[in-house]
């Protein structure tokens, strides 16, 4: 079995799809009205064949996904040290969640 | 005397069945409203601090000293049942629970383990559960957590959050929902999702906070939820309608506009502890009526000034069912 790494919408009544096992990640703002005005990524359930917005099928391409709008984002520890956001390192922990 | 016996002012000679008329009617207080803080950072060389301070949400003064927490922590989420307080020692070891008896000053024991450590989760409870959710990491954590505050044990899994997030903020909660407000993805967001406490599940999508922000604190009555300050060291007070799934409204400001504070309510008044405004770590204390909003007002102080501590009150929303303040004697 497999699943498919994905980007989302939640559904029309605010919840998440059944097909979605874990995901919620790294929000990108999209024209829909509330609750739909998120594209996410998250990780199918097993043997699921949806493929939502779009399938991300390898960690270059969650990579090159997340570079199109987060390249200003900002980390920030308890402390209030700021420093740039990761992408590499994003799309490693989300491709983790790929069962192949 | 009160114009209605409660259980925290209760002097003078009350009939049963005016005791009868409060409980049934939703305006019998069920706690004490004192509110326990605990851990935070407070910038000093350990960073992270292990100090439990108490005051009592009705009575405006400077917190008091109540006991430590057995390990240091910070940013780790907190909430309290009309009887315990309990936060995640999100310090080192990293998903270890602890609680104190909210009415006996003393040190916290260990209560058992959430299902992962991370810093920056969400806690709300009502009577019965207590909700620990997300956190950081890369990515960050979309895990919620419960306990069944009454028995020491560990936590178990609940469902996910809608949004993957740190830095979020709850506490407002009532009996039946908890709303997850705000929070850093890692940059801010303006989402709010919420669970039915009851049962296990997903959260659902429930409306937008006025602007976009984390690190705030939240509280509320059981009809309304609060958010105050955030990242950007904003002033802004939110409030929203819990059994609604509608957008926050604009409700007020905060005395110190700031981040990392923490807030619990005693289902009247909403407090906002500590926090920071950088570099500077705070102890200020602002206090606002859930009902009213607008500008809020100097409560006093914490023993110590610090920040992203947990905060929890054994009267908060979620632990009245009816008793908002505004219910007033028939």
């Amino acid at each position: 079995m497999a699943n498919k790494i994905i980007k989302y919408n939640l559904e029309a009544n605010g919840t998440i799809p059944t097909y979605i096992a874990d995901g919620g990640y790294y929000p990108k703002s999209n024209s829909n009205a509330s609750p739909q005005d998120w594209d996410l990524i998250g990780a199918t359930v097993d043997g699921s064949s949806e493929t939502g917005l779009g399938e991300l099928a390898n960690k270059a391409a969650i990579k090159t996904y997340l570079d199109t709008y987060t390249s200003d984002w900002k980390e920030e520890d308890a402390d209030g040290n700021k420093t740039d956001f990761d992408q590499d390192a994003a799309a490693t922990g989300i491709w983790a969640k790929k069962i192949s | 005397m009160a114009n209605y016996p409660q259980i925290d002012d209760c002097s003078g000679v009350w009939k049963l069945k005016d005791v009868n008329n409060a409980v049934m009617g939703g305006y019998w207080r069920v706690g004490s409203g004192r509110a326990v803080f605990s851990g935070g950072n407070d910038g000093g060389p350990d960073g992270a601090t292990n100090i439990i301070d108490y005051v009592t949400i009705t009575t405006n003064g400077n917190a008091a000293d109540f006991g430590d927490l057995t390990a240091a922590a910070e940013a780790a989420g907190g909430f309290a049942s009309h009887s315990r307080f309990f936060s995640l020692l999100a310090a080192s070891p990293a998903n270890v629970i602890n609680y104190v008896n909210v009415m006996t000053t003393g040190n916290g024991a260990d209560f058992g383990d959430a299902t992962a450590g991370t810093f920056f989760r969400a806690g709300a409870s009502n009577a019965t559960r207590g909700i620990f959710a997300g956190g950081d990491g890369s990515p960050d954590v979309n895990v919620i957590d419960y306990i069944t505050m009454d028995s020491l044990g560990n936590a178990a899994d609940f469902g996910d959050l809608t949004v993957a997030r740190r830095a979020h903020s709850t506490h407002a909660s009532s009996p039946t929902r908890t709303v997850f407000t705000g929070g850093q993805t890692p940059t801010a967001q303006n989402v709010m999702d919420f669970i039915t406490i009851a049962s296990q599940g997903n959260a659902i999508d429930f409306g937008d906070l006025t602007t976009a922000r984390g690190s705030m604190g939240a509280c509320g009555s059981s009809v309304f939820g609060m958010t105050g300050g955030g990242s950007g060291d904003e002033t802004i007070m939110d409030r929203f309608t819990i059994a609604s799934q509608g957008n926050a409204i604009d409700f007020g400001t905060m005395v110190l506009g700031r981040h990392g504070s923490s807030a619990c309510s005693n289902s009247v008044r909403g407090l906002y502890v500590g926090g920071r405004v950088s570099p500077a770590y705070k102890d200020e204390m602002d206090v606002t009526t859930i009902n009213s909003g607008g500008q809020a007002v100097d409560f006093g102080n914490l023993t110590d000034a610090r920040g992203n501590l947990s905060a929890g009150c054994n009267n908060h929303g979620g632990l009245n069912d009816g008793y908002q303040g505004s219910v007033g004697r028939p």
